[in-house]
């Protein structure tokens, strides 16, 4: 009966053993396919995590979607890291939900097939801020590092002359100031001061963090960003070509008049 | 054939007695040896898929006999590394029993069941100064290892266990794997 019992054991603890390292080869929670891969990491506040979760009954168990295909749906773990394999190349907007609640969305432009993204993002309250992307090429070696702030992802060209803004590298973290051509707070087109630019930028600022100069309380900040508003740009160079450039914003600071 | 029959007929003719004859008593366990007794403690390299990480980092444990097979086990885990640009860490501490399958054997297998706690950070600097995010979770491990004995005290030890742990943002189930040295003292 002893001999029995130890067998059991012994069965249990071989299974135990062969899925402890299937799981650290694999991340079954990841849903795959083809497109692009994101990675990303959700600092919450601690002040407004506790804020949210009183409002809520339930443990406060954060998801996120992508919006153009709900069932690339990931939960983040308890570290605040996630995984999503396959998103649309092209462009695609993450939902992040608490307890089944959207508490904000991201949108992510010019996503190039075989790139892999990496976003930090702040989870402050109901608000979702994007802090940082930066974009690692599947055909360059992971070089490219960490660092810096930005906006959001991009194709990951070579970086020769063929990009409209002076200086700039897609995937690269880049500054802009100029004028509000067109658009609202949530996507505009920038002209950008001086030569730099031979065009006009695209600029995707729906998960960028909006700042008023002289203004305190940038609560209606947002409202402020109107044709003709004087702006600095912070975010990262999706794309950009002789004719063309996009930038996921990170942070906008609306000068003032 | 002919001799199966005859066997056959000779157990037949054996008498059944009315009440089976009562089992032999089991031999007393001999006492483990000293060092199997005694107290030991396990440093190694450890590495841990926290979430989506890989972390890596180190595992100590000691464990103390406690009757028979079974020890009580006190281990102790720091793990660190980067995921998307943030740096994380993750801290396990957890106590439990361990059931040792073949004491005094050169190869000894163990199975054990850990209760504790652990607490994660993550940290990303952002050009407008770090920013900080940290969890505690509670739960326990199931795990199982392997010790090879190189001499009375020493070994190697190889394990793996499985962290499943649950914190306010829900549940997670982490696997981590440490390779290290045993040393064991004597009683």
């Amino acid at each position: 009966m002893n001999a029995m019992i130890q067998r059991y054991l012994r069965s249990i603890l071989v299974v135990a053993a062969a899925l402890t390292l299937l799981r650290c080869g694999s991340s079954p929670n990841s849903p795959s396919g083809a497109g692009a891969k994101l990675q990303g990491v959700v600092l919450q506040d601690a002040t407004a995590r506790a804020q949210s979760l009183a409002q809520s009954a339930q443990s406060g168990k954060m998801t996120v979607t992508v919006q153009e295909d709900p069932t690339l749906t990931v939960t983040v773990s308890g570290n605040g890291t996630f995984e999503i394999q396959g998103v649309p190349a092209g462009g695609f907007t993450l939902v992040f939900s608490l307890n089944g609640t959207t508490i904000g969305q991201i949108r992510i432009t010019a996503v190039a097939e075989g790139t892999t993204i990496k976003i930090v993002v702040k989870v402050a309250g109901q608000e979702v801020e994007l802090v940082e992307i930066e974009t690692e090429d599947a055909d360059e070696p992971p070089t490219a590092g960490t660092g810096g702030s930005g906006g959001s992802g991009g194709t990951g060209d070579g970086g020769a002359k063929t990009c409209m803004i002076e200086g700039g590298k897609v995937g690269s973290n880049i500054e802009l100031e100029g004028n509000v051509e067109s658009g609202g707070s949530s996507q505009f087109r920038l002209r950008v001061n001086g030569n730099r630019s031979s065009g006009l930028v695209d600029v995707s600022a729906s998960g960028a963090s909006y700042k008023c100069n002289g203004n305190k309380g940038n609560s209606d900040c947002k409202a402020n960003l109107r044709s003709g508003a004087k702006v600095h740009v912070r975010g990262n160079l999706t794309t950009c070509s002789t004719s063309a450039a996009s930038v996921t914003a990170t942070e906008v600071m609306i000068q003032k008049d | 054939m002919r001799l199966g029959w005859i066997v056959g007929a000779v157990l037949l003719m054996v008498p059944v007695p009315a009440r089976s004859a009562p089992a032999p008593r089991p031999r007393p366990r001999p006492a483990p040896p000293a060092y199997e007794a005694g107290p030991d403690v396990f440093a190694s390299y450890s590495f841990l898929r926290a979430g989506e990480a890989s972390l890596h980092g180190a595992d100590v444990s000691a464990s103390f006999h406690f009757r028979r097979a079974w020890r009580l086990t006190a281990d102790l885990s720091l793990h660190s590394g980067s995921f998307a640009g943030a740096d994380l860490t993750q801290t396990n501490l957890m106590g439990g029993l361990r059931r040792v399958f073949r004491p005094g054997r050169r190869w000894q297998p163990f199975g054990q069941a850990l209760l504790g706690g652990s607490h994660s950070s993550s940290t990303f600097e952002s050009v407008d100064g770090p920013l900080h995010s940290s969890q505690t979770s509670w739960g326990g491990a199931l795990g199982a290892g392997v010790d090879y004995r190189l001499t009375p005290r020493w070994a190697l030890r190889g394990q793996g266990d499985y962290l499943l742990l649950h914190s306010s943002t829900g549940g997670d189930a982490d696997p981590r794997v440490s390779v290290g040295v045993v040393y064991r003292f004597a009683r």
